[in-house]
């Protein structure tokens, strides 16, 4: 409570205070839409992953290395594909934004003039902006074709390419995230560290990433949720079919892609196979969820406090 | 003091300054390693758009074009048809037919559709020189019968019946000919013959006569046959009119015709519907937030909340809308709830700008409020919402341009259509996000140049979202 009511004795014309209670109770409902969303959302997928594990067991959905969900003869829904399929991509894309989000966070935070910063992050931002489906356009008729120049045998959807280009979709994601807390490092320890004659690269190297670690570190699995949770460019230049075991040269499928399969395929309502998108759903629900609180818990946890 | 002596890990003052120096320079690099990834992204796009010009400029003209294959000799032999016909085209005023196929352009042979747009485009004149052949094998070799030869016992085609109006027989042909060979190509079945006659004409440099060989009265017999008909086609070449009709038509088969009316329409309702819903629901809640509530369990709850459905996949908010909306309540997969869906997306994020927005108006405003007896309503609505409105707005469009581009959330919600026509708020719809993805989706020639014409559309609608965001942030934000 930032300020003190009004006191009564003021006369308020009939009926002001009913009215306030009013719109007080309308923006609380507002702010109460999230728990409400949340609560329908953690029903929804546990009432509707049940309607599947009545038919296939934990294990089999987790051990399992065969996914054929609408196979009609002999079904299996063996989901390990896709998970491997998921963390695969989403390696990929770490590898290749990790290092670059984080330089390119160093580069604004510690070395960049003020007329470069104007130009660099505005291109950064740009990036940040680019629909999904255009960096999946990309990955299908650029990269793709340009990896094949390098590796002969690579194959027309192939994970590489849609890791590759996922991770450039997410340097942003890093480089914002990990710029704030790089630059809110206080100066003083930057300048405790010159005056011990450190170079730049040592006051980087031994006092600012260090102070900087845990939102760093957070930031890193806030982009591993986003690469986790990406459909779009996965969808279009990964290819649509589950491998085992998977390849980096060949077609996979990742869990949003199973759910966006079965969205464009022609099964009717109430076929088991919407089933199936509750039990991917709520896995993936679950990961990015865990994932979104580990990287709130680590920041709290490990923030440095300099005041 | 000598400077060699500043050493570190035993490492020389030198070494020490060139490895900060070539450190500052990486992380430069990173930077340029984005910049020139972005300019690769927009140049290849721009280049895979280029073809659009010529693409409507034939169309406009009448050459609707799917490429063909024709199997031989185990080797798969493109060609270019006309399809898609439209009776009254300058094209089909110049004698050309539904399924004709186009062999020349220019003077030079022609194999795919992709390949007759880059001679348009790179033509010195308006005139498109076409010669093609005609799609009705029987008005060039009549009907062909297959018969056995009594001398070798193989299969030969014999003509039975021939028009005196068709081709051959003015060229010379006759009921009764065998059919041997085109050009050095031997006749292997009725619709080989035809296929024989593409294959060779492609062949030839120019559009001329054909060399045939008929057996008549069992004596090899050459024939001249002009298969391939010229015509001088007048194009209409223009960018803004190329433009104007790919962003006026519905979606087609055909990438020449098809266009982003729906896909356009579709976008602009799904934003602004959103934009309505999540403008009151998000800045009611950060006032909420900001202005009203106490510090206690549930406040904190609701905060964790917010910044939790912040990261929630979009397909999972898919599958949301999917199952309560389109289907537990009945709503089906329509615009509006796809608007609602769209809504729960972004509502966190324009409750965290709102907040934000808020938090910048100093408590000065709302203490000279108070002290002269407003309420909190008053305070909120009178002082604190106009100044934080530039801030809540610049908030709420950039997470509309985040809704405008996305796709995964609507595929479930069943944008996923073939329209045309214009949706409205209870139709079956489609976005341009998603008529991208079904454009690469589609292997035939073209639908990567307008699927990359339509990722310039949403490019440049997003640059305007953006550019409005920036003009509000300038124009109207103060600082305290």
């Amino acid at each position: 409570m930032k300020t003190t009511a009004p006191q009564p004795a003021l006369h308020a014309p009939p009926g002001r205070y009913l009215k306030e209670r009013l719109i007080q109770g309308v923006l609380f409902a507002c702010a109460f839409l999230a728990v409400v969303v949340t609560a329908i959302t953690i029903w929804l997928f546990i009432s509707g992953s049940g309607i599947f594990f009545t038919k296939v067991s934990l294990g089999e959905f987790l051990g399992g290395t065969r996914w054929a969900p609408i196979d009609v003869s002999t079904p299996s829904y063996g989901a390990l594909p896709l998970i491997l399929g998921t963390l695969i991509i989403t390696g990929i894309a770490l590898i290749v934004a990790l290092p670059i989000g984080l330089l390119s966070a160093i580069y604004l935070s510690e070395f960049a003039s003020q007329r470069v910063r104007k130009i660099a992050k505005p291109v950064l931002e740009i990036l940040a902006g680019i629909p999904t489906v255009v960096y999946g356009y990309f990955a299908l008729l650029f990269v793709t074709p340009l990896l094949r120049s390098i590796l002969p045998e690579i194959q027309f959807w192939n994970a590489l390419s849609a890791g590759i280009v996922l991770g450039i979709a997410i340097i942003p994601l890093v480089s914002s995230l990990s710029e704030d807390v790089i630059y809110a490092v206080p100066r003083e320890l930057r300048e405790g560290a010159y005056a011990l004659g450190a170079t730049r690269f040592e006051t980087i190297r031994h006092v600012v990433l260090p102070a900087a670690l845990s939102g760093i570190a957070a930031a890193s699995i806030l982009a591993m949720s986003r690469a986790i949770g990406e459909t779009m460019i996965v969808a279009i230049a990964a290819g649509r079919v589950p491998t085992w075991p998977p390849d980096l040269l060949k077609p996979l499928q990742t869990l949003t892609v199973h759910i966006v399969n079965v969205a464009t395929g022609d099964a009717e309502a109430g076929a088991f196979i919407w089933a199936t998108i509750f039990a991917i759903g709520a896995l993936l629900f679950a990961i990015t969820l865990l994932l979104n609180i580990f990287s709130y818990w680590i920041v709290r946890r490990f923030r440095e406090q300099y005041e | 003091m000598n400077a060699q002596t500043l050493h570190y890990k035993g490492r020389s003052l030198a070494w020490r300054k060139t490895t900060s120096a070539l450190f500052g320079s990486l992380t430069f690099s990173t930077i340029l390693v984005s910049l020139a990834l972005l300019l690769a992204l927009i140049v290849y796009i721009l280049i895979n758009a280029h073809p659009l010009m010529a693409m409507r400029a034939a169309s406009r003209a009448g050459l609707v074009l799917s490429t063909m294959v024709i199997q031989w000799d185990a080797k798969n032999l493109p060609y270019v048809i006309v399809t898609d016909f439209t009776p009254d085209s300058v094209a089909a005023r110049a004698g050309i037919n539904e399924f004709d196929a186009i062999i020349h352009i220019d003077s030079e042979a022609v194999y795919r559709s992709a390949q007759v747009w880059e001679i348009i485009a790179r033509l010195p004149q308006d005139i498109l020189p076409v010669g093609w052949v005609s799609g009705d094998p029987l008005k060039i070799f009549g009907e062909l019968l297959p018969q056995l030869d009594p001398h070798t016992g193989a299969m030969r085609f014999v003509i039975d019946y021939l028009p005196e109006e068709s081709l051959g027989f003015r060229a010379g042909l006759r009921v009764g000919d065998v059919l041997v060979q085109i050009e050095d190509i031997p006749v292997t079945g009725a619709r080989q013959a035809w296929e024989a006659l593409i294959v060779a004409a492609q062949k030839r440099a120019q559009p001329g006569p054909l060399a045939v060989q008929v057996e008549r009265d069992g004596e090899l017999l050459p024939i001249a046959l002009p298969a391939e008909k010229t015509a001088q086609i007048p194009i209409q070449r223009s960018w803004w009119r190329a433009a104007w009709d790919f962003l006026a038509s519905y979606d087609s088969n055909s990438p020449e015709k098809a266009g982003l009316a729906s896909a356009i329409v579709g976008s602009l309702y799904l934003v602004g519907l959103t934009a309505l819903f999540a403008l009151p629901l998000g800045v009611g809640a950060a006032i909420y937030l900001e202005e009203y509530a106490r510090r206690n369990a549930l406040t904190e709850l609701i905060q964790l909340l917010i910044a939790n459905l912040a990261g929630v996949p979009s397909v999972i908010y898919g599958i949301i809308g999917l199952e309560i909306l389109a289907r537990a309540l009945k709503m089906d997969r329509v615009l509006i709830t796809g608007a609602l869906t769209m809504t729960l997306l972004i509502l966190p994020m324009v409750i965290i700008a709102s907040r934000e927005a808020l938090r910048t108006i100093p408590d000065s405003i709302r203490h000279a409020a108070y002290s002269v007896g407003a309420t909190r309503w008053q305070v909120v609505r009178a002082h604190v919402l106009p100044y934080a409105l530039p801030g809540i707005l610049t908030g709420l469009i950039i997470a509309l341009s985040r809704a405008i581009g996305e796709a995964a959330l609507l595929i479930l919600l069943g944008a996923f259509q073939y329209l045309t026509f214009i949706p409205g708020l209870w139709n079956y719809f489609t976005v341009i996000p998603i008529q991208i993805f079904t454009w690469i989706g589609e292997a035939k020639d073209g639908f990567a140049t307008i699927a990359a014409a339509a990722i310039v559309v949403l490019l440049v609608v997003l640059l305007f979202m953006n550019a409005f965001a920036i003009f509000l942030r300038i124009r109207f934000q103060r600082r305290w």
